[in-house]
């Protein structure tokens, strides 16, 4: 009972967020900014431009509210949004780079100190790996995306979205093991 | 298996993140969001511009260019060499009822079949209308140049005897079609024609071996002034003819 209530109640924050209503504007972003800015975060290691991406994302959401057809969850399309903002703004820095060299040179590294498993240590794990592996671990692995929509989504082929995914996982395992906290999951 | 719930942890605790941005960060959105408003507007605006000025500048190109097409097509080129050409023509036909040509028409006429004489009249007739206004305007230009008069009618003298055989020659055509079968207007018109071309091409040398320039304009405009189906036919007659000779002789 109370969920219904709460998703009437974001309709007409949209609604009225399509008309220009910046207090509606406000309160739809005071709700969804911080777990928007988690997911920027994901993908961009300074957390002063994932913060500019998320802006920009929500500059975005708000331009094209119209356009939200209310089919699907908000938070999830504000999210996609959010994601297609930052693997646009790691393109437009050309970070990404989808080499198997890389590889090689990151496997020799392994500077996380931390034990403790915390969200912020899975944060650093994931951004010691390299960008194109980084995206396409988190876009699968957090986000649930298949390989078609990542590869759609990144202009890679599939195959490269498969191997990428292996690539990153193994690295994240060598990162773990080094640090004796494999088990640390299957607990 | 220990991978995956790895995996699933991962995503627990990255879902569950939430960060808090900075008071910047909405001082920024709400700023853009005021200023876009007046910022769409103009975009639009000069979009509205830009795009109607293409528009004009298309439509100007495209009439400016089909007027330059039209341009170097008009007849200003044709039509200067062709004010000169008809004076030979209307001299050539003022030499006409200064020989004896209406007597050779009307002396023809019974000689020949009686019958089409409405035909031969026609053909008669249309050359005294214009004696008639070729007198006046003779006159006029008597009057008005008559050091031209004195050269033109030299070379129209000249011509006299030609312009008598042709008719001649045309009008035992005539009577010799009409012997055969009915003369339609439209092939004493084509013999008339033909006449008045040999006379032109007989005219271009003049007695003392020069070339008479006003005949060689002339000749040559009738060339252009042939139509572009005479033209395709004429291509066709000679193909044609060659394909023929070409069959015959490998026959042979």
């Amino acid at each position: 009972m109370k969920i219904i209530p709460f998703y009437k109640n974001e309709k007409q924050l949209i609604n009225k967020a399509i008309v220009g209503n910046a207090d509606a504007q406000q309160r739809l972003y005071t709700t969804h900014a911080p777990k928007m800015l988690g997911v920027c975060r994901q993908y961009i290691k300074d957390i002063h431009f994932a913060e500019d991406v998320m802006v920009q994302g929500f500059l975005k959401v708000f331009t094209q509210l119209h356009t939200f057809n209310f089919q699907g969850s908000f938070e999830g399309w504000v999210r996609r949004i959010m994601i297609r903002e930052s693997i646009s703004y790691l393109r437009k820095q050309q970070f990404v780079v989808y080499d198997d060299e890389v590889f090689e040179k990151h496997q020799q590294q392994g500077d996380i100190q931390t034990s403790d498993l915390d969200t912020e240590h899975i944060q650093q794990l994931i951004d010691a790996l390299p960008q194109g592996y980084k995206m396409v671990f988190v876009l699968y692995t957090v986000e649930g995306y298949k390989h078609q929509e990542i590869a759609e989504l990144l202009r890679i082929s599939e195959s490269t979205s498969k191997t990428q995914l292996l690539k990153g996982r193994k690295l994240l395992q060598q990162q773990l093991k080094k640090q004796n906290i494999i088990g640390y999951g299957s607990r | 298996m220990e991978a995956d719930k790895f995996e699933r942890h991962i995503k627990s605790k990255l879902d569950a993140r939430e960060i808090a941005p900075s008071e910047a960060a909405w001082q920024k959105i709400s700023k853009e969001l005021k200023s876009e408003p007046s910022t769409k507007k103009p975009a639009y605006f000069w979009l509205g511009i830009a795009a109607s000025v293409a528009v004009l500048i298309g439509v100007a190109v495209f009439y400016l260019n089909s007027g330059a097409n039209e341009l170097p097509a008009t007849p200003e080129l044709v039509d200067t060499p062709a004010k000169p050409a008809i004076e030979p023509l209307e001299k050539t036909k003022q030499a006409i009822p200064d020989s004896d040509s209406d007597g050779l028409v009307v002396q023809e006429i019974p000689e020949g079949a009686a019958k089409d004489s409405e035909t031969l009249n026609t053909v008669g007739d249309s050359p005294k209308v214009d004696f008639g206004k070729d007198k006046q305007e003779d006159a006029l230009v008597m009057e008005l140049n008559q050091q031209e008069s004195k050269e033109v009618q030299l070379p129209v003298q000249a011509s006299e005897k030609l312009l008598n055989k042709k008719i001649a020659e045309v009008v035992a055509q005539v009577a010799l079609l009409e012997q055969s079968s009915q003369v339609t207007d439209a092939e004493v018109d084509s013999l008339l024609r033909n006449a008045q071309e040999a006379i032109f091409r007989e005219q271009l040398f003049k007695p003392d071996q020069s070339v008479d320039a006003m005949a060689l304009l002339t000749q040559v405009e009738e060339e252009l002034d042939q139509s572009f189906r005479d033209q395709i036919f004429q291509s066709l007659k000679a193909g044609f003819l060659k394909v023929r000779t070409a069959v015959a002789d490998r026959n042979n």
